[in-house]
């Protein structure tokens, strides 16, 4: 990984959404089979959650990997090694 | 029965199992609550410590600043207590902490060590709000961390103090840092201070916040390690984990009471200062049980100007939940659990970079007056109107040459704004929007210390939205420069004023103005326009501001309430007058006494009055009773057939 | 030492509430105490002060000396019964007072967008009284626009035709230059000789907006209490009394009416003063340095906190928010929540005891002089705690009956029992009070437990043992003659005047002589203020003290000033001093930048003799059988057959447990299930709570 995170061209759509992603599953919670997985922000940060629609029931919450592109930009130097200064 | 006494989360406990609670934490409830406050207490101090040395006015007298602690969990970083200058601030802290935690190597940290932040991209509000983090290691691993944050007033950039209006990129505002080792075990990391200091016009204030804002945190540092020598580490943990549950439960309690369903709600920005294109931030508040979810897809996206945002919106919208649900309680990491944010990558609301963030007031008050109403919607019975919306927010700077005070200056000044009616009361007048309620400056420190006499700043009369409870009241603020100084202000609202609610009407636009400064009767009477040049605002043909049917910027310098670079010359005055907040309920309906109230004080007119409340007045101090009843009863029935709504708020006596 | 009269030797404390009035007197050759009780007389207060100094039986002649503290001034802010105030304001500036520092209290209220700022809701001074006067003064003093003289005549013909009787002046930068402001003054009266003016001469200090707070808060209680004191002094004249009458004022110090006079709002609450510095005093004497301190009186509670045997002084003390006095006071802080609140139904149905009080007038129901609204008081009747026969020392029989019945139109909204009722209100105001303690205790980081609950004020010992629980404090102590705790600490003050001046100038540059030359002319001049109220000169302690910051700042520290004379080596170690304090309470010190001195300050204190009554255990045999048994009502529990005792049973030794009721004159202790009562050997009532 390196630069290509940093800058970005702005949108050409007017209005912007947010998409999820239906999931095959059951939400254990109320027994509906609305499931979704989406990023958002929770209280600690970005997430990908997956989550039922009817309930709000967190089928699981979990950190963002590269390839989620959540949030979209990257610090290029994320998986350098350390100096004593950061 | 039960008789339910209402009581604020932090005045009582009897409604709770004090021996359920001793399970759950392992500890007395007096302890938990002695060091749940204690945890306060330690973030009581360094805000107070922050605010007593600091030097500019923006952090010792305006108090944008905020002293938060956070604590290692198992979800990751949670604040479990914070003392706010700016209210955003404690619902900010929390993401911007995890951010800095998750890209830092733990490893290397040594105590002492102290990280600077200000990259929106990380959680940071924008580039001028700065952020130190003090990580404070307890038994060889980092258990806590301590945070100051304030604005300070200038780092840099193409534009002098932030709010880099008219600018596309982050670029050409303050300097971004990404997380920066400012102190290494308590040691100056020279190059650092080297590198922002050659890079501001003010470095004395600079330098001095920068030493307040770390030296907070040594305070802390100190306060926080009496608490674990006293109670242990585990025990002040537990009061920490004790008091953010405490608060998440009372959130959810008002949640879960709420009836399910989804709310949309959406809100203008009239422009971004560099198009005229009108930006619309939408949200959907879908409430399940006992947790929501704000979903800003249908925002528009990210504007070309500085007035979007790159992460903040997710947790910014809380505090308008919060205001209506759950207003009493303190804020931690538990008022945040229950709400989750949506935000579409390259909207309004979650900008890429390089975009400019650097306006990011009118967003963020957009924000939560959204969520206000969507919590209006789900509980009609608590309605707020929205607020001013906006600060009349100004940076102002240049090179003092009175003598024995020769040298750079800059400073900043909120004039205020206005809060909304709510279902209880009229709205608050002399406040700024809901993201800060920061203070006023205190003149006579910003006389001495800069060329400037703020000649005026009272109420402007006729600027509340009417209302059942109207908004509270606009202002005016008017300053005379002593030498040449740079004013850069921001604001917004400034095409239609602040909307009203459940029949309520629109507080005033936002207006601004040179006028000739010679003259003090001219100059201390905001409503006398001869020889003025209009800034900007919306005007009718001889330059009279409308709020109902002028025009946006006719005969203005500027098409934008969003202006750089303005040069302000001795001998020249700035007036801007802001609107009040915008009004709840029917004016008709608003009792006759409390109308004239308002007009005695001097702040309706008695044209204004007969035209939004229905109210005629026979003389200075009475009601005519009988032409009321008939004017109330004509305009009640003229808005069925569809012919009256509430005029917005105007005052109608300029001289031109 | 203060020149005593050798007329007689009696010395009396006297403190005006807004229920009673107490006076406390000390025989100071024989150590004998008389105290005595009455309803405090609205609003000609004087009455009850003579009444009450009457009725101790001591002849007036044998009185050398009256410490007086009263709360006419807070009464009148609170109750916004003030006098109407006209606002001389710099134009451009008026709404000030509304505006207040623009800010939000942080607390419980500060999300809550229905919060009003307390000046907006209910104003000192109306808009329509507020005139913006067209005149500057700069920064440095300098005129930038004149004073428009007519204008300001014009404005005050117009106060006088609308019957103003009290204008208070306040210009921007007049902390610097007085000149427009004495100008203006001396304008109004020429038009109002009549009127009450104040301006900042009252204390010059910077920040506009506390300052015009401060000299706006006098205009509106400076009438009120110069009267009241005018009619005291008058009054005192006709029964007889030729010894010394003296004021307690805010800073914890004592002046004559005269100098206490020039500037009313430091008296605003002077009788609370009274009891915290008994409460020093007790702390000290007690050996018991860490205590929350609750003065229970009719219509409010006074809190304090008394750390290692000192009481903190705040130089920003706030009534309610925006209304903020900027002067070094005592730490001391108020709810609407005493004996005579008023239970009631709020409006949006939930149970409520206060603000509102039925003070004395007409009191709770239970005393039977018309008062139909239930009170604390009322509940404490018809839950067993107040004996009927035996309330106020006999002075009013309470009436259960009136009781219970004004409890019933309250219990019968809410379809409880008048019990149930008294019960709930109880717990309400107690948990109130509570609160309110933890607001300067636990939310400041004090740990409750390393501190003892000092209940005093009529009705404190009713509710601590309930407050002590809610807090996790394990201690409570009552003091000797708890009602009247107030007055008897008004004897324990001290004379103390205090002169500033602000320079604000690099303390490197001053020259050591000038300084001590600076601080000698304040001196002097402390010396005859003290002179003209009977004080030798060589009886003054001076304290010197100096405030400073760095260049650039605004928030100035106060730091003590070494004794002796100033010489070239102070100044080095006012310096020291300085960077020491900021490493200390900032985290950091910044040599290289100049530290500008910005007030000289110097107080001279006039040491009061020692007031000591001696505690003597009761030599006596007294029975440890109970004077009676009754019927309690605690927590929801009824314990039926609780004992009564009187406090004296328990000097003479006796331990006793709750539940339990212990009586003395003008006061009820009640002891809950758990706790256990005794008296010290310094003779106060000492009850240990088994757990929090």
């Amino acid at each position: 990984m390196g630069v290509e995170r940093l800058i970005f061209a702005p949108p050409s759509e007017q209005f912007l959404h947010v998409q999820r992603t239906p999931v095959e599953a059951t939400c254990p919670q109320c027994g509906s089979g609305d499931v979704a997985r989406y990023p958002v922000a929770n209280y600690v940060g970005p997430r990908i959650v997956t989550k039922c629609q009817t309930c709000f029931h967190h089928l699981s919450v979990d950190v963002p990997t590269a390839d989620d592109h959540w949030p979209p930009w990257r610090s290029a130097t994320l998986d350098w090694p350390s100096s004593r200064a950061g | 029965m039960t008789i339910d006494i209402d009581i604020d989360d932090n005045q009582h406990l009897s409604n709770l199992d004090a021996k359920d609670i001793a399970r759950r934490y392992g500890a007395e409830l007096v302890e938990l609550e002695t060091l749940r406050y204690g945890l306060l207490e330690v973030a009581r101090d360094m805000h107070e410590s922050l605010v007593r040395s600091s030097f500019s006015p923006i952090v010792r007298d305006i108090q944008d600043c905020t002293a938060a602690i956070h604590m290692r969990t198992d979800a990751g970083w949670e604040t479990v207590a914070s003392r706010e200058g700016a209210m955003q601030h404690a619902f900010t802290a929390q993401h911007m902490c995890n951010f800095l935690m998750e890209e830092w190597d733990e490893a290397s940290l040594q105590p002492g060590d102290t990280i600077f932040v200000n990259d929106p991209w990380r959680g940071a509000i924008h580039q001028s709000d700065v952020n130190l983090f003090r990580p404070i290691i307890i038994d060889g691993r980092v258990e806590f961390v301590l945070h100051s944050t304030s604005h300070v007033l200038d780092l840099g950039g193409a534009v002098p103090g932030g709010f880099a209006n008219g600018v596309q990129t982050h670029f050409e505002e303050q300097l971004k840092f990404p997380p920066t080792l400012l102190y290494a075990g308590d040691v100056p990391v020279r190059p650092a201070f080297n590198y922002i200091l050659e890079n501001t016009r003010v470095p004395s204030s600079l330098l001095g916040d920068l030493r307040a804002l770390y030296g907070c945190l040594a305070v802390g540092d100190a306060r926080l390690r009496e608490l674990v020598d006293r109670f242990g580490l585990a025990l002040v943990r537990a009061g920490g984990q004790y008091g953010t549950d405490r608060i998440e439960q009372s959130m959810r309690a008002a949640i879960a009471a709420l009836p399910d369903g989804d709310y949309p709600v959406e809100d203008f920005i009239d422009e971004d200062g560099v198009t005229d294109e009108e930006l619309r931030i939408a949200a959907t508040v879908r409430v399940r049980g006992d947790s929501i979810e704000v979903d800003f897809s249908g925002t528009s996206r990210q504007p070309l100007g500085n007035v979007g945002t790159a992460w903040i919106e997710g947790t910014r919208c809380v505090q308008g939940i919060k205001m209506v649900l759950d207003p009493h309680s303190p804020v931690n990491s538990g008022t945040l659990r229950p709400i989750e944010a949506l935000l579409p990558a390259g909207s309004a609301v979650c900008t890429l970079p390089p975009s400019s963030v650097s306006n990011h007031l009118d967003i963020g008050s957009r924000n939560i007056n959204m969520m206000t109403t969507a919590m209006s919607m789900a509980l009609p019975e608590h309605g707020v109107a929205p607020d001013s919306g906006n600060f009349a927010a100004m940076m102002i700077g240049g090179f003092d040459d009175r003598h024995g005070h020769e040298g750079p200056w800059a400073g900043a000044i909120l004039p205020g704004g206005a809060w909304g009616g709510t279902y209880k009361s009229d709205g608050l007048t002399s406040v700024t929007p809901a993201i800060g309620a920061c203070r006023s400056s205190v003149w006579e420190h910003i006389e001495r210390e800069s060329p400037i006499v703020p000649l005026m700043h009272e109420f402007l009369p006729d600027s509340a939205g009417a209302g059942f409870h109207r908004g509270g009241f606009g202002g005016i603020f008017t300053l005379l420069p002593l030498a040449t100084t740079y004013a850069t202000i921001t604001g917004d609202r400034s095409k239609r004023g602040a909307p009203g609610v459940n029949g309520g009407g629109s507080g005033f636009p936002f207006y601004a103005w040179l006028v000739p400064g010679d003259d003090p009767s001219v100059v201390l009477d905001p409503f006398d326009l001869r020889g003025c040049e209009p800034l900007f605002g919306v005007f009718d043909g001889q330059g009279r501001p409308v709020a109902d049917d002028g025009v946006f910027g006719r005969g203005a310098r500027y098409q934008t309430a969003k202006v750089a670079g303005l040069e302000l010359k001795p001998g020249y005055a700035l007036r801007v007058l802001f609107g009040g907040g915008g009004g709840w309920g029917d004016p008709l309906e608003r009792p006759v006494d409390r109308v004239l109230e308002d007009v005695q004080a001097g702040l309706y007119s008695p044209e204004f009055v007969e035209r939004a409340y229905g109210v005629v007045l026979s003389s200075s101090d009475e009601v005519d009773v009988d032409a009321t009843t008939r004017l109330r009863a004509e305009l009640a029935d003229a808005r069925k057939d569809g012919k009256w709504t509430v005029p917005a708020a105007c005052p109608t006596n300029w001289i031109v | 030492m203060v020149d005593v009269p050798t007329r007689g030797p009696w010395w009396f404390g006297i403190d005006v509430g807004g229920t009673f009035t107490d006076v406390v007197g000390i025989n100071r050759e024989t150590g004998e105490t008389r105290e005595h009780k009455v309803l405090t007389t609205k609003p000609r207060l004087e009455e009850g002060v003579i009444a009450a100094l009457r009725e101790t039986g001591v002849p007036i002649g044998d009185v050398a000396e009256i410490v007086h503290g009263h709360t006419s001034g807070i009464n009148a802010v609170l109750s916004r019964t003030g006098a109407r105030v006209a606002l001389l304001a710099t134009a451009g500036h008026r709404d000030l007072l509304d505006i207040g520092r623009q800010d939000r209290e942080f607390g419980p209220d500060f999300y809550d967008p229905s919060w009003l700022r307390p000046h907006q809701a209910r104003p000192i001074v109306k808009r329509q009284d507020r005139y913006g006067i067209v005149e500057r003064i700069g920064w440095d003093g300098t005129q930038v626009l004149p004073l428009d003289e007519n204008q300001v005549r014009t404005a005050a013909r117009k106060l006088r035709d609308e019957g103003i009787e009290s204008v208070a002046v306040c210009f921007l930068n007049s902390y610097i230059s007085q000149e427009h402001e004495q100008r203006a003054a001396a304008i109004v009266r020429e038009e109002l000789p009549e009127a009450y003016v104040q301006t900042s001469a009252l204390y010059p200090v910077t920040k506009e907006h506390e300052r015009t707070a401060t000299i706006a808060l006098d205009a509106y209680v400076g009438p009120i209490v110069t009267r009241y004191l005018e009619r005291l002094v008058e009054g005192l004249d006709g029964t007889g009394f030729s010894g010394s009458l003296w004021i307690m004022t805010m800073n914890g110090g004592i002046g004559t009416v005269a100098e206490t006079s020039k500037a009313p709002v430091f008296q605003l609450v002077s009788g609370p003063v009274g009891g915290v510095n008994g409460a020093v005093h007790l702390a000290r004497t007690a050996k018991s340095p860490n205590l929350l301190t609750m003065d229970v009186g009719g219509t409010s509670t006074d809190i304090a906190v008394v750390q290692d045997g000192e009481a903190p002084m705040t130089d920003l003390w706030s009534i309610e928010n925006g209304l903020t006095m900027t002067m070094p006071v005592l730490d001391i802080h108020s709810v609407g929540s005493g004996a005579g609140s008023i239970v009631h139904i709020d409006a949006v149905g939930n149970l409520r005891v206060g603000p509102q009080s039925a003070g004395s007038t007409p009191g709770p129901a239970c005393y039977g002089r018309g008062g139909t609204e239930p009170t604390l008081t009322d509940a404490c009747v018809a839950l067993g705690m107040l004996q009927p026969d035996l309330f106020a020392g006999g002075a009013i029989t309470l009436e259960v009956e009136l009781a219970r019945k004004a409890l019933g139109t309250v219990a019968d909204q809410l379809g409880m029992s008048v019990e149930e009722l008294a019960d709930a209100a109880y717990r309400l105001a107690c948990s109130d009070i509570a609160g309110s303690i933890r607001s300067i205790s636990t939310y400041r980081g004090l740990d409750v437990r390393d501190f003892g609950l000092l209940a005093f004020g009529a009705a404190g010992p009713m509710v601590a043992d309930r407050v002590a629980r809610e807090l996790g404090s394990r201690k409570v102590l009552v003091p000797a003659s708890p009602g009247e705790f107030s007055a008897f600490g008004l004897l324990t003050s001290d004379l103390r005047v205090t002169r500033a001046r602000s320079p604000l100038t690099t303390l490197a540059d001053h020259d050591p002589d000038a300084l001590e030359v600076a601080y000698g002319e304040m001196e002097k001049d402390i010396i005859e203020d003290l002179g003209r109220q009977g004080v030798a000169a060589d009886a003054i302690e001076f304290e010197r003290a100096f405030f400073a910051m760095y260049r650039g700042q605004t928030w100035d520290n106060r730091l003590p000033l070494q004794s002796g004379t100033i010489d070239s080596e102070s100044i080095g170690r006012m310096l020291r001093q300085v960077h020491e304090l900021y490493e200390q309470r900032y985290g950091f010190s910044a040599e290289e930048i100049p530290v500008l001195v910005s007030t000289l300050e110097v107080t001279g204190v006039s040491r009061r003799p020692e007031m000591t009554t001696a505690f003597r255990p009761s030599a006596a045999a007294v029975s440890t059988e109970p004077q009676r048994r009754v019927s309690l009502r605690l927590a929801g529990q009824v314990h039926d057959d609780s004992p009564v005792y009187t406090r004296e049973q328990l000097s003479g030794g006796l331990t006793v447990s709750g539940p339990a009721i212990i009586v003395e004159s003008y006061a009820t202790t009640v002891v809950n299930a758990g706790s256990t009562a005794s008296v010290t050997d310094t003779g106060e009532l000492l009850l240990t709570l088994d757990q929090a």
